[in-house]
């Protein structure tokens, strides 16, 4: 063998030594790019999983979306209604306020002049009530008038009853006297008096004398047409007595006394103008 | 050529023998590797 053959045969087994450590090496330190693929392929797989699970989620979500969109468009839908039927409302109801603020002007209005016209009914009615109380007044003068007329032409007929009674008397006296002389001649025949002075003259002169004296009382009781007073024969009241029965200075009637007690009377109502009442004033005079 | 063996000629020999054996091993160690890692030998595996 040649120095050459030998030289290249220890060249060719270094080498070749060199390579198949390097070799070895590599193949030792290299990726197990196998494994590590089914590793990703494995990652892989989960991942899809999970994206459809995210997917379904998102299209659960997305279905939930829809759905509350769609309720939320019918809900502004409804809302939208109602409130243009509120808008509406509120303007009918302006409208009415328009027209009720209108009516009330006008009933305003029409109060006042109503006021007005009571103002002037009142104030006629008052006119009318001073009128009434002065006819009323004029009345109970008048009425007054009438029951001393009364009493004088009742005084004047007692007066002319006595004149009468007087005149039988005096004629009676001129018989007797005749009589006498008639019988002084032949014989006397006495004959006494059948009538007798009535005392109504006297009674009739007493009841001037006795109305001239104020007596005031009250009304102490009411029985229909029978009224019972608070003052008697000791305040100097007498039978036949007039009374004339007053509230708030105006004239409600008259009261004839027919019975009097020491300290109260009763009598009949007359000349009636309102009925009388517990507490009203009685007085003979104004 | 002469039937007559030298002992120089046998250590270039050993020599010789020791780099096949090492080729040879490194060839075997990789074999076993590429077959029991990616189950192929002389094509490229097919991905699953």
């Amino acid at each position: 063998m040649s120095t050459l053959t030998k030289i290249l045969i220890v060249l060719l087994s270094l080498f070749s030594l060199f390579l198949c450590g390097t070799i070895v090496t590599y193949v030792c330190t290299a990726k197990n790019y196998k494994v590590a693929y089914e590793e990703l392929e494995r990652d892989l797989a989960a991942t899809r999983e999970k994206n459809k699970g995210y997917q379904q989620q998102l299209a659960d979500k997305e279905h939930q979306m829809n759905e509350n969109s769609s309720r939320l468009e019918s809900e502004i839908a409804d809302l939208k209604a109602e409130k243009t039927k509120t808008e509406q409302d509120l303007k009918d109801i302006q409208l009415a306020k328009t027209t009720l603020e209108e009516k009330v002007q006008s009933l305003t209005s029409s109060a006042l002049e109503t006021e007005k016209t009571v103002g002037g009914m009142a104030e006629s009615l008052k006119n009318t009530r001073e009128e009434l109380d002065q006819a009323r007044a004029e009345g109970v003068k008048l009425s007054k008038n009438l029951s001393d007329i009364t009493a004088s032409l009742e005084e004047k007929m007692a007066q002319l009853q006595s004149v009468d009674a007087e005149k039988k008397r005096l004629l009676e006296e001129k018989t007797k006297l005749e009589q006498q002389l008639g019988g002084k001649k032949g014989a006397a025949v006495t004959t006494e008096p059948v009538t007798t002075v009535p005392d109504s003259a006297a009674k009739a002169v007493e009841m001037p004398a006795a109305t001239s004296a104020a007596l005031q009382g009250a009304i102490t009781a009411v029985d229909g047409p029978l009224v019972t007073l608070s003052i008697g024969s000791a305040d100097g009241v007498a039978k036949d007595m007039i009374f004339h029965i007053i509230r708030n200075d105006s004239f409600i009637c008259d009261v004839k006394i027919t019975d009097v007690d020491t300290e109260t009377s009763a009598g009949t109502t007359q000349l009636v103008q309102q009925p009388p009442k517990v507490g009203d004033t009685a007085s003979t005079t104004w | 050529m002469n039937g007559k063996v030298k002992a120089s000629s046998n250590l270039y020999t050993a020599l010789l023998a020791f780099a096949c054996g090492v080729v040879a091993a490194t060839a075997g160690f990789v074999a076993y590797k590429c077959w029991f890692i990616y189950e192929t030998l002389f094509k490229i595996g097919n991905v699953r």
